[in-house]
């Protein structure tokens, strides 16, 4: 193997960031378009190694031509494409996605850069009210899809509930879920291909004011020796 | 993970599945198993109707029968946990085997769907049934309506509707066997109205749900008129037509068949998005009950057009009565070689797999509704890529509203002269209203585009008791309220775009005088947030937020001032807007907006 990867290469086509023009080759996404050129783009459910499923929004940009703000970290970048990160809108919708999640779940532990971007954004997840009192265990996993719980309107609800221990190896805090679905990848087609680990329920309902909890039917306990729940029920 | 499935769980998945063909997807061991694995395909895309199946069985979705589910399907037990726990109509805990779920949302609530509710949950006894309070179940021009959902032996669901506000029809329906077996019944002498003169033009003939009835009506002259000029001249036609898609994103429908059938990869999908659940809109369901084979014919037309061998009809899981008059549409077209292995010709075939939802209005969003056909989570795909080239299992797809197909026929059979005839240049043709809400005479409404608001109105007899409007709710949920003073407002696609509102999937709910508004915004808040599917940021806490605030706002406790509280809205809608996957997520917020700035919802102290 070497060191550097080694690929075929690939044509390079410009595209306009900000009025600056950045040469990426071709398949590169708006995120690395940006990164290429030191556009500073905030993200929480993208990993370099895992297939971008564009959930958490935080990293949208305007494109010409599209109605709609686009995920930087999914979207293919096309020649002569026009994208703008650093107008109203794109900062408006950050910093909501930023308060939305700040709100409603425990992001303490983030990455010291969702911080700094919090702050870059002038974030501020309190304006929703104060946070709700976290739910009794086990609260959340009776709700049912279309069960409707009216909201408390003194408070702001949150994922907040008290953390789950399964066994030694498997503990899972939905208190501080955000629901990037990184695990779930890793867990499937990007990784292990144990598919042990999905997400249940919908929205509002089962998971969370916001979330869904992630559950697995047998915890897995990710090791070479354990690597397949359902690998092994399949003998 | 070890749960074994029960003998009655077992049979109703084998029912469907057949028997297994070995232990290797959940039969007795033998001996060759032993030395010759033999999984079988990747079944995934029966999830859907295994787990109808076991639901139907027994009521709810045990460990046990999803392990063997699982087994059958080759399916990993986490992913059929995570798709089984996604739908409203299904539930994963023991429970009786009698679902009423009352419909509180928009046309029910302005006539009395609330009280029903209260009523049943205090008079249907909890070990008999439970009751819940459902979002729109379509059945907007005979409010109130319930919907009776029964597993085990006396399996099968029953629609009330235009029941009166005490719980006796329910209770009919909870206990008598007899009632049932999927059907419809209304209490009500005086039928809905259903008028129209091309697209509801067999409506009123309750004949023409059979394949003889259809055919005595001209059925299946488009088809053989389509087989006469050939796939691109009716792809030419239809695009000549100028027929743009009825399911509220007005997509040329030329364009989309033009583009799946350039395509050169293979196999090819037609799909009929029959997953109609904006609140407020039922013309979808009236088509399919009273004229099912046009949808199918239309649906084989597309097919024809595109070069799809197969198609799937895709229905919202609480239209029993639709479900049931187009499964047994699809045998007769079958036995009578419309559909088969040489339904356009010898060895080329068409076929049509009926696929039912189970409680989801997501699922409604074309790429969510790929992902229920392919077994997974209704969860939306981003676009682009577009269906055109990936769409349900990764191929190209065509997929059309219903209302939008049948526009096929008489384009086909009238020409397109005589089709542009009616409407506007650019909104070509006729459209179906959904009248609801506070008229005269409620019912689906054919109508020329181009038609003003107030004349739809005036056709149902406008609003009784001598009451003024108030507003209008048009387009839906996803829409937005106007005030009278629009109703002189064209009905276009154009003169939508330039006014500022939607035509949506044509619903018109009419709400007098005395309608409380803000009762209404706070059900549409609430119907966003139990239907978000939960997968982006903006959605899934911009729908709580945006109910929560509304909440505040009517019991006097907001953040700040009022004003204050009507910024974070527009911030909240402002984000779901740009921000979102999907459409849902994007028109979130549009009606709770329109109400507030066209009536000024807020503006003043606390509403309540």
């Amino acid at each position: 193997m070497s060191a550097i990867p080694v690929e075929m290469p690939r044509k390079l086509m410009d595209v306009d960031i900000d009025g600056t023009t950045a040469r990426v080759p071709e398949g590169s996404t708006i995120l690395d378009a940006c990164r290429a050129t030191g556009v500073d783009t905030p993200t929480m459910c993208y990993a370099d190694n895992l297939t971008p499923i564009n959930a958490c929004r935080v990293c949208v940009v305007e494109v010409e031509g599209s109605r709609v703000l686009v995920p930087a970290c999914s979207r293919t970048a096309e020649a002569g494409m026009k994208i703008s990160t650093d107008t109203e809108r794109v900062r408006q919708s950050r910093k909501l996605v930023m308060e939305f999640l700040g709100s409603s779940v425990d992001t303490s532990l983030a990455s010291d850069d969702w911080h700094r971007w919090q702050d870059e954004y002038a974030a501020d997840p309190e304006r929703f009210g104060a946070a709700m009192e976290p739910l009794p265990a086990g609260e959340r996993d009776t709700r049912e899809p279309g069960h409707h719980h009216d909201p408390d309107p003194t408070v702001a609800e949150t994922v907040e509930q008290p953390v789950k221990i399964d066994n030694e190896l498997y503990v899972r805090d939905y208190g501080r879920c955000v629901l990037c679905y990184k695990c779930v990848e890793a867990c499937g087609t990007d990784a292990q291909h144990t598919f042990a680990i999905a997400v249940a329920g919908v929205a509002s309902t089962r998971g969370s004011p916001p979330s869904t909890p992630c559950r697995s039917m047998r915890a897995p306990a990710c090791t070479a020796a354990t690597a397949s729940a359902y690998a092994r029920r399949v003998r | 993970m070890t749960a074994e499935p029960t003998a009655a769980e077992r049979e109703s998945v084998d029912a469907l599945l057949g028997p297994p063909g070995s232990s290797w997807e959940g039969g007795v061991r033998t001996a060759v198993d032993m030395r010759v694995s033999r999984a079988p395909e990747n079944r995934r895309t029966l999830l859907l109707p295994a787990l109808h199946a076991l639901h139907g069985a027994i009521g709810w979705i045990s460990e046990g029968g999803l392990n063997y589910v699982c087994e059958r399907l080759t399916v990993p037990p986490a992913e059929a946990y995570g798709v089984a726990t996604f739908y409203a109509m299904f539930s994963v805990e023991e429970r009786p085997t009698t679902v009423v779920h009352v419909c509180d949302d928009l046309a029910c609530r302005v006539q009395g769907g609330s009280e029903l509710l209260e009523t049943c949950r205090s008079e249907v006894p909890g070990d008999e049934a439970v009751v819940v309070s459902s979002p729109c179940l379509g059945q907007c021009e005979r409010a109130p309506a319930v919907l009776v959902q029964r597993a085990g032996d006396a399996r099968g669901d029953v629609v009330l509707t235009d029941i009166a506000a005490d719980s006796h029809h329910v209770m009919q329906a909870v206990h008598d066997e007899q009632i049932g077996g999927d059907v419809s019944y209304t209490s009500t002498w005086q039928e809905p109205v259903y008028a129209g003169d091309r697209l509801l033009a067999r409506a009123s003939d309750p004949g023409a749900a059979s394949l003889e009835g259809y055919r005595a009506h001209g059925g299946y002259a488009a088809l053989q008129r389509a087989r006469e000029l050939g796939s691109d001249d009716v792809i030419r036609l239809v695009t000549e037509a100028k027929l743009l898609g009825r399911g509220g994103a007005a997509f040329p429908t030329g364009v989309k068949w033009r583009g799946v059938a350039d395509q050169s990869v293979e196999p090819k999908y037609v799909i009929c998005n029959a997953d109609e659940s904006e609140p407020g809109t039922f013309k979808d369901r009236v088509v399919m009950e009273r004229d099912p084979f046009a949808v199918i014919e239309a649906l084989t037309i597309a097919a024809f057009a595109t070069g799809a061998a197969q198609g799937y009809l895709y229905i919202r899981g609480e239209y029993p009565l639709a479900t049931r008059r187009l499964s047994d549409a699809i045998v007769e077209a079958r036995g009578a070689g419309l559909l088969g292995p040489d339904a356009f010709g010898p060895g080329r075939p068409f076929d049509i797999d009926l696929r039912r939802g189970a409680g989801a209005y997501i699922c409604g969003e074309e790429t969510a509704l790929f992902n229920s056909i392919e077994g997974k989570r209704g969860e939306p795909r981003n676009k682009p890529p577009f269906p055109v080239t990936h769409g349900v299992f990764g191929k190209p797809t065509s997929i059309n509203n219903v209302e939008t197909l049948i526009n096929v026929l008489p384009i086909l059979t009238l020409g397109v002269r005589e089709y542009v005839s009616v409407g506007t240049t650019d909104s070509t043709g006729t459209r179906l209203f959904c009248l609801s809400g506070h008229v005269e005479r409620p019912g689906v409404y054919e109508h020329p585009h181009g038609v003003t608001l107030g004349a739809v109105i005036d056709a149902a007899g406008g609003v009784p008791g001598g009451k003024g409007i108030k507003a209008v709710l048009l387009g839906g949920a996803a829409g937005g309220f106007v005030g009278p003073d629009r109703l002189d407002a064209r009905l276009t696609f154009e003169d939508a775009r330039a006014g500022g509102y939607t035509l949506g999937s044509g619903v018109v709910m009419v709400l007098d005088d005395d309608t409380d508004l803000v009762d209404l915004c706070l059900r549409i808040a609430r119907f966003f947030r139990d239907e978000s599917c939960g997968q982006c940021v903006p959605c899934r806490v911009g729908t709580v937020r945006q109910e929560e605030a509304l909440h505040r706002l009517v019991v006097g406790r907001t953040i700040g001032s009022p004003a204050d509280e009507r910024g974070l809205l527009r911030d909240v809608a402002a984000v779901m807007r740009d921000a979102s996957i999907c459409g849902l997520g994007q028109t979130a917020a549009s009606a709770v907006q329109s109400a507030i700035t066209t009536f000024g919802l807020f503006d003043g102290e606390a509403t309540a």
